[in-house]
């Protein structure tokens, strides 16, 4: 008998199980801390009258850095609380696929936030501030859509769905204009505190009522 | 529990075709590890067809890891 046969047996064990172990790491509590993040953002940025293409840009981005870093703690913590490692390999695996899609969106928001002058004229396109305006946030929704459908193949199925409606979403909206009775500078808030705050929320809201469901079956 | 551990769910006839049982003989098992909240059993339908299928829950996947881990020091311990 091969002496190694056990250990080679438990490392093909291992092996299968890693490579199709789902992410399912703290998705509902991080959906629902960037959903409510994504509200608050939208209605304090308002308050806070942030009309300029720079001050939007910087306002979300600083959003989005505390959505990640809120992100990554409870993500954290669950890892701890289930004694498992935080780099694992299906951690790994979402990361890289989220990684181009985020890469682009922040740089080409940096190219833009440098390119604006005293003017706020877009210099790329020479389009005009208040057109700036409204590309950025849907710009940032489809590339955001893009990423989440990348890492749902390893997620659950649900996560490409959800991915799919950013996409789309961002995509049928900028066939339209502005809707009647809103400010550019208003839509463009309705629109960031619609994708990444509301459907962030329902989604977590989702998962949380599936997986009850699940574990009490 | 490893078959299900290499997958997201399992059907009933997969399992039972792979691991050569009885229907009788695997319904126990799935039925103990299903008692103690390790495996989640889903009944449905599939081109007019009943369809169970079979997927490890998180303290499935938990305990199956530690077990996977409680192997793996034996056997290294073994070989010291």
């Amino acid at each position: 008998m091969n002496p190694n046969w056990a250990e080679e047996n438990l490392q093909t064990i291992r092996t299968l199980m890693e490579r199709s172990a789902v992410y399912r790491r703290a998705l509902t509590p991080v959906m629902i801390f960037s959903g409510a993040l994504g509200m608050a953002g939208a209605l304090a940025g308002r308050a806070l009258n942030i009309n300029s293409p720079r001050g939007f840009i910087c306002f979300w981005g600083s959003v989005a850095f505390v959505a990640l870093a809120g992100s990554f703690l409870l993500i954290r913590r669950q890892a701890l609380k289930d004694a498992e490692p935080f780099w694992s390999p299906p951690t790994r695996r979402v990361t890289q696929a989220f990684l181009p899609p985020l890469a682009a969106g922040f740089m080409i928001s940096i190219a833009i936030a440098l390119r604006l002058g005293s003017a706020q004229e877009v210099e790329l396109q020479n389009l005009g501030r208040t057109i700036s305006m409204l590309w950025l946030p849907l710009g940032w929704v489809i590339l955001y859509g893009c990423a989440l459908h990348a890492a749902g193949f390893f997620m659950p199925r649900s996560v490409k769905m959800l991915g799919w409606a950013f996409v789309l979403g961002g995509t049928v909206l900028f066939e339209f204009g502005v809707p009647t009775g809103l400010s550019r500078i208003d839509y463009a808030y309705v629109i960031m505190g619609f994708f990444f705050g509301v459907l962030h929320l329902a989604y977590g809201a989702y998962l949380y009522w599936t997986e009850k469901g699940k574990n009490a079956a | 529990m490893s078959m299900l551990a290499a997958s997201p769910e399992l059907s009933f006839t997969e399992m039972r075709d792979a691991l050569a049982m009885t229907d009788g003989n695997l319904t126990t098992h799935i039925r103990a590890l299903q008692q103690e909240g390790y495996v989640a059993v889903a009944k449905s339908f599939q081109n007019r067809r009943p369809l169970t299928t079979c997927a490890l829950t998180a303290a499935g996947r938990k305990a199956f890891a530690e077990y996977i881990n409680l192997l793996e020091q034996i056997v290294r311990q073994t070989k010291k």
